[in-house]
């Protein structure tokens, strides 16, 4: 393998696209330790790492911190922490040892118990707080997550340049409703739905932007909350097209650019 | 007396200077998180936890299993925090790693019937700049970094965010997405290839844009 070769696989095998004898062939020349080839799967490796760091985050149910606590508190209770081991060992000085040590422990028993049963006590209480901490923290967390998304909505009535769109539920969806507020000043959009029920495994809410020559934009996956709200954004595309409409759809797999596959649940049109 | 001028509106809230303690940084939570220290575990989860919740409902698309993901990542972090080196990036890279890393075993895990309901990401991302789960006028240096990668990524062509995104989230092989996105396989390759050089060049100018402009 030559360094041009490897230059193009470099990418596959940071995307772990790699396979078989070309995976194989790459390991063997990367591990000549030629100081670019490295470099750049280096680069390449941090570049897809940041890929998440673009997603919004979503936040976790309210009780997770509170089994992740518990989780923690189990695995210290079965293997509480290790004590550094001694280097060697010396025979006899161990068999005292553990003469005069059965000799305390014989007068010791009583007292020992006792105090036992009182860190028990206290841990026990320890753990039950540290539990209802977490789930306080979860909650404030989620509290901070309602503030944040109330703010973003308040953010894009402030705009300078606010365009409104009132989504209304079509007639197998009444009850749905939806708007998309597009500040034209920041270049940021983002649509909020209600009463949008969780659709079944393996499909998704679909976010379109209907142009007027009638051509569909998928614009993305709506996240649900959990309690019926969704919501979607992103920046304003550049160029923008004529628009005419917005609608909400439900999707089986992939959002296709020919348009919606699934059933429409919600439109409305640009005045 | 006018109340409402003795208060900041939110609106003012996300201009005023953190005025309480100085926070630790990540590197210094994963230290503290090495020392097994509880309330470092938590604060990083606060500033994380929806992060690595978005990417594992993202790869395997079940709430509850990404609760479980979400679980065992962070307690792999408590078990294993001086794993982390700094030199090789952030800690949030490295959450996201291990998170991303951990999605695409269990997705695989899942078997076909998963494989069978997937759909193409959409636009790159929500994009929208304070959708943080965390306090909006704390972490805004967050915030920006996360920009940064957003308009990045959105600035890739349409068809190579798509085919990275599925290989990335979904741990697709090449001739998957290629069936997945009804095209060829050389021309799938090539999209993936030019797209995460691009993005790596993006990333890199926005970095060289930043340093000049602090």
């Amino acid at each position: 393998m030559n360094e041009q070769e490897a230059e193009e696989l470099i990418v596959d095998y940071a995307a772990d696209l790699l396979e078989g004898d070309q995976k194989r062939a790459l390991e063997r020349y990367l591990a000549q330790g030629e100081p670019e080839p490295n470099q750049t799967l280096e680069e390449m490796r941090s570049t897809l790492a940041q890929l998440p760091l673009a997603l919004t985050p979503v936040a976790p149910p309210p009780d997770a911190f509170v089994k992740l606590s518990a989780r923690i508190d189990a695995l210290n209770m079965v293997s509480p922490q290790r004590q550094p081991s001694p280097n060697h060992w010396i025979f006899p000085a161990v068999c005292s040892g553990l003469l005069a040590a059965s000799v305390a422990v014989v007068f010791m028993m009583g007292k020992v118990e006792a105090e036992r049963s009182k860190a028990e006590v206290i841990a026990s209480e320890l753990a039950h707080t540290r539990t209802q901490v977490a789930g306080l923290q979860n909650q404030t967390a989620s509290l901070q997550n309602l503030l944040t998304q109330s703010q973003q909505q308040v953010n894009l009535l402030h705009s300078r340049q606010l365009v409104q769109v009132e989504l209304k539920g079509t007639k197998d969806e009444p009850n749905l409703a939806g708007r998309l507020l597009v500040d034209m000043d920041k270049k940021v959009w983002r649509f909020f739905g209600t009463n949008l029920a969780t659709p079944a495994t393996g499909k998704h809410y679909e976010f379109w932007l209907i142009t007027k020559d009638k051509k569909a934009i998928p614009m993305g996956e709506v996240t649900l909350d959990g309690t019926g709200w969704g919501s979607v954004g992103n920046i304003v595309p550049n160029p923008l097209p004529g628009l005419a409409a917005a609608a909400l759809s439900i999707e089986t797999g992939a959002a296709l650019a020919s348009g919606p596959q699934g059933p429409v649940l919600m439109i409305g049109s640009f005045h | 007396m006018d109340y409402a001028a003795r208060f900041p509106t939110l609106w003012e809230l996300k201009a005023l200077p953190d005025s309480g303690p100085q926070k630790p940084t990540d590197i210094e939570l994963m230290s503290a998180i090495a020392r097994q220290d509880r309330s470092a575990l938590s604060e990083l989860w606060t500033r994380h936890g929806g992060l690595v919740f978005s990417l594992a409902l993202k790869v395997v698309q079940n709430r509850q299993t990404a609760e479980d993901l979400l679980i065992d990542v962070f307690f792999e972090l408590w078990q294993r925090a001086e794993r982390y080196d700094p030199a090789r990036g952030s800690p949030v890279t490295y959450i996201a790693t291990l998170a991303r890393s951990r999605a695409i075993d269990r997705r695989r895990g899942m078997g076909n019937k998963l494989t069978q309901s997937l759909d193409v990401t959409g636009p790159a991302a929500d994009l929208t700049s304070d959708n943080s789960k965390t306090s909006p006028y704390v972490h805004v240096a967050q915030d920006e970094e996360a920009m940064r990668v957003r308009r990045a990524v959105e600035s890739l062509q349409v068809e190579q965010r798509q085919a990275i995104e599925l290989a990335y989230y979904r741990g697709m092989s090449h001739s998957e997405i290629a069936a997945s996105l009804q095209k060829p396989l050389g021309t799938v390759k090539t999209h993936i290839r030019q797209g995460c050089i691009r993005l790596r060049q993006l990333l890199r100018n926005s970095h060289l844009s930043d340093d000049k402009a602090g």
